[in-house]
């Protein structure tokens, strides 16, 4: 019994897309992101005196994994 | 606003809840926002807090209820997430004002709180809750001379009874930044006393509890003896409930979505895309919704536990146990919650305030046996033992045994070999003792729900289409048995028998799609790594049951009754005979109990969820974790598989 | 010549050598910087007077400090020193008393 691709079913190549994306979706979560420097620290003041710290580079805040806009 | 141009709505104003833990801010939020809130995760913090939105007077107000905190200034992961909302270090997260919520028979921790988000210069409301419970202490506590004291708003409120909740709006609204002279003053030690002797009054001034029957609870239920003893009760009766409750909704869920699949099948054209819609996307779907009435209804048990007080004791009684092996007390509810779903559980490991434990809960969870297991544990209990209903059901209950004593010794080995470290020593606050608030679990196992669809069911979802690409594709020709039943069915149709003929299209379908399983990219891995699994007693067919299911348990049993069997069927017992009279290529039978036992325990103690590693890889913020978490269970199930089916055959039960 | 008649000190036991329904007041502690915050935080600190709930004979220690209840492990209770108000020295306050304003 012989197997085969088929090459000439156009909805062969709409579901490989499809798979495709959804391989991407499985994978991205698992791949290691660029780290953000941007977590604020641990030893930070708070109040007034943030006002005087060094600006820090701001994260964002998601929601269900989307970006809250300011 | 610029002129010319239609008014844009004014942007909503956002307040940031604070106060300390257990003082009702929760409720308050859940009776201001309900359903239109959201689990928001923060960067860098294992915290969480939620967002939501109310309507007060035709505006928006946007709450944001940060974690109950004691002090703003500790090095704790709830104090840095709120010092970082408070100094405006949080995209997203800039409060315009705050509403400080105080519990009225905590008046001291209370104040010592606002205190300290006093100089936050934001506008300032407080909420006073607990007035009731006060009241019944002998405590009365006077808002308009608490406001008075600390120069902003000041309301009592009741978030679980909806009192107070108009005038607390209007607080919000007329929220202000505290006086100048307040701050200064508050600075000074006596500030507190001074503030509480001036708003309290009563013979119990500082509400201190004289409830027997708080202590005679506390006393049974943190017995050395009597507590676990009622915690074994109340975890076996909440087990009972969720197995036995969900069984009605899962069955209609299942049957729900198998009816969408036929009516799809029946209504679209026959193609590549009707089978992905039907067998990839509708049962992928079928897969993560079936979880949902488990994860519900234990989430919302556990809600209404905590409420109740007792969850508080309860780690208590765990930590006894759990401290031998390296876990805290509180790790119990992240473990328990991993019997529906690994994924929730990890993420409720976020209450364990010790990062090291933490992440040894983390990485021991997916040991608990969750509902993905159960199809599998019931079809290989039933080829073991298909004569003994007793000795089957003592079998299922080992392998949630043998799953928590592997979670457990793994945690002490990891705490004392890669997680070294002392625990930071366990204090926690035993709230009083309450009905709980049925509304507010709901809103909770809503908001887990969600959380679960959104976080693996669309990660399953995606699963689901890439196994159904991989086990489509090469396409297989119909053997030529097949294609003779058919023949031989349109023959048996012709002279009148309908029946026949539907069952020979349904025995050369199974020959055709088990032909297809064998080519198909599914099956070629099957093939190239049966060797490894040669020792486990599993043969290619068997190897490609296994490693589809590594992606997601629940399609061992699809996988293997379309390869082996006659095809999947709800019919437990007959699924079991057919694959129990299935044989090897040298005749001996497949499934023998070593096989089987073997394949038990692997299934067991393997790492098979996709969904859960990639939670496991975000909650640790490191590959390195995850990876480890998916070596050592496999290594683990491989092992003690393989010594298993060793231990079976050395006392006769090979093939 | 040194001194000697000098003051008794008062008497500092461990919380886990407490009984349920002794009182006293926190004196001193064998904690992390850390762990001494957090339990102050909560309210127990130097100034307090708690009363113990349930002894911690191997199982947790609860104690009740005005209207909160903690409960602490026995390793944790083991490392706090306590002043029990049997002393006169202790300087606890009676229950439900409001502090004193100075």
């Amino acid at each position: 019994m012989m197997a085969a691709i088929p090459l000439d079913d156009w909805q062969f190549w709409v579901v490989t897309a499809l798979a495709l994306g959804a391989a991407w979706l499985v994978l991205t979560p698992l791949l290691p992101k660029r780290r953000s420097k941007s977590s604020a620290c641990p030893g930070c003041p708070s109040g007034n005196a943030a006002e005087k710290a060094p600006r820090e580079k701001r994260v964002d805040l998601t929601i269900a994994g989307k970006r809250v806009k300011p | 606003m610029s002129s010319g141009t239609t008014p844009r709505a004014a942007p909503p104003l956002r307040v940031a809840m604070v106060g300390n833990p257990n003082v009702g801010k929760t409720s308050l939020f859940n009776r201001l926002c309900g359903v239109r809130a959201k689990t928001a995760n923060f960067p860098g913090s294992t915290v969480e807090a939620r967002v939501g939105t109310c309507a007060a007077d035709g505006a928006e107000l946007q709450l944001v209820d940060l974690p109950g905190i004691y002090a703003i200034d500790l090095e704790l992961p709830e104090s840095k997430l709120c010092r970082d909302c408070l100094g405006g270090r949080l995209e997203g997260c800039q409060p315009d004002a705050l509403l400080v919520v105080i519990d009225a028979t905590n008046l001291t921790r209370g104040l010592r709180l606002f205190r300290s988000v006093a100089t936050a210069a934001r506008p300032v409301a407080v909420a006073l809750t607990m007035t009731d419970l006060a009241r019944t202490r002998g405590l009365s506590v006077d808002p308009a001379r608490l406001s008075v004291a600390l120069g902003v708003p000041c309301v009592a409120a009741n978030g679980r009874e909806g009192v107070g909740i108009e005038p607390l709006l209007a607080a919000i609204r007329g929220s202000r930044d505290v006086p100048a002279t307040v701050v200064a003053a508050s600075t000074r030690d006596a500030w507190i006393d001074e503030t509480v002797l001036a708003i309290a009054g009563g013979p119990n001034s500082l509400g201190a509890d004289t409830d027997r029957l708080t202590d005679r609870l506390d006393a049974a239920f943190t017995h050395p003896v009597l507590g676990g003893a009622v915690f074994v009760a109340a975890m076996a009766a909440i087990f009972f409930a969720i197995f036995r409750l969900a069984e009605l909704p899962m069955t209609l869920i299942e049957e729900g979505f198998a009816s969408l699949g036929a009516l799809l099948s029946a209504s679209l054209p026959e193609g590549a895309l009707t089978s992905l819609l039907v067998d990839g996307i509708v049962g992928g779907l079928a897969g993560t919704v079936v979880f949902l009435p488990q994860i519900c209804l234990l989430f919302f048990l556990l809600a209404l536990l905590e409420d109740t007080g007792y969850l508080a004791r309860a780690a208590f009684v765990m930590d006894r146990v759990m401290c031998r092996f390296g876990l805290p007390g509180q790790a119990f509810v992240p473990l328990l919650s991993s019997h529906a779903c690994a994924l929730p559980g990890i993420m409720s490991t976020r209450l364990i305030p010790d990062p090291k434990d933490r992440l040894a809960t983390i990485l021991v969870a997916p040991f608990m046996s969750c509902s993905a297991r159960v199809g599998v544990y019931v079809l290989l209990v039933t080829l073991l033992f298909p004569d003994s209903g007793f000795l089957a059901g003592l079998a299922f209950a080992g392998c949630y045994a043998l799953g928590a004593v592997a979670a457990l010794l793994t945690a002490a080995i990891f705490r004392r070999t890669i997680i070294k470290g002392r625990s930071r020593p366990m204090v926690l606050e035993l709230p009083p003792y309450r009905l709980p608030d049925v509304r507010a679990a709901l809103l909770t196992t809503y908001d887990r729900a969600v959380v679960f669809l959104k976080n693996a069911g669309s990660v399953i979802l995606a699963i689901c289409v890439v196994m159904w690409w991989i086990s489509a594709y090469p396409v297989a020709e119909a053997p030529a048995e097949a294609v003779a039943l058919e023949a031989r069915a349109v023959d048996v149709e012709a002279s009148g028998d309908a029946d026949g003929a539907g069952e020979l299209r349904a025995e050369a379908e199974t020959l055709a799609a088990r032909a297809q399983q064998e080519q198909s990219f599914a099956g070629m891995i099957g093939g190239a790594l049966q060797p490894v699994f040669a020792p486990l007693g599993l043969d290619e067919r068997l190897t490609v049951a296994v490693m589809t299911s590594f992606i997601a348990r629940e399609v061992f049993r699809s996988t293997i009754t379309v390869l082996v069997g006659q095809g999947d069927s709800d019919d437990d017992a007959k699924v079991a005979d057919e694959l129990a009279q299935a044989t090897r290529a040298d005749g001996s039978r497949l499934f023998d109990p070593a096989t089987t036992t073997g394949l038990l325990v692997f299934y067991v103690l393997a790492m098979q969820c996709l969904p859960t590693l990639a939670v496991t890889r975000r909650e640790t913020g490191s590959w390195k974790w995850a990876l480890l978490q998916l070596g050592w269970m496999s290594a683990v199930a491989y092992l003690l598989a393989w010594l298993a089916r060793l231990i079976v055959i050395g006392l006769g039960g090979g093939a | 010549m040194p001194a000697l008649m000098t003051e008794p000190e008062p008497i500092r036991l461990p919380l886990t050598q407490l009984k349920r329904g002794d009182r006293a007041m926190v004196a001193g502690s064998s904690l992390s910087d850390e762990d001494r915050a957090v339990l102050h935080a909560m309210g127990l600190d130097e100034r307090c007077t708690f009363t113990v709930c349930r002894a911690s004979s191997g199982g947790p220690c609860i104690i009740q400090l005005d209207a909160t209840r903690l409960g602490l492990s026995p390793d944790l209770a083991k490392r706090i020193l306590t002043r029990p108000c049997d002393c006169p020295e202790a300087g606890c306050r009676a229950d439900g008393e409001l502090p004193t304003a100075q």
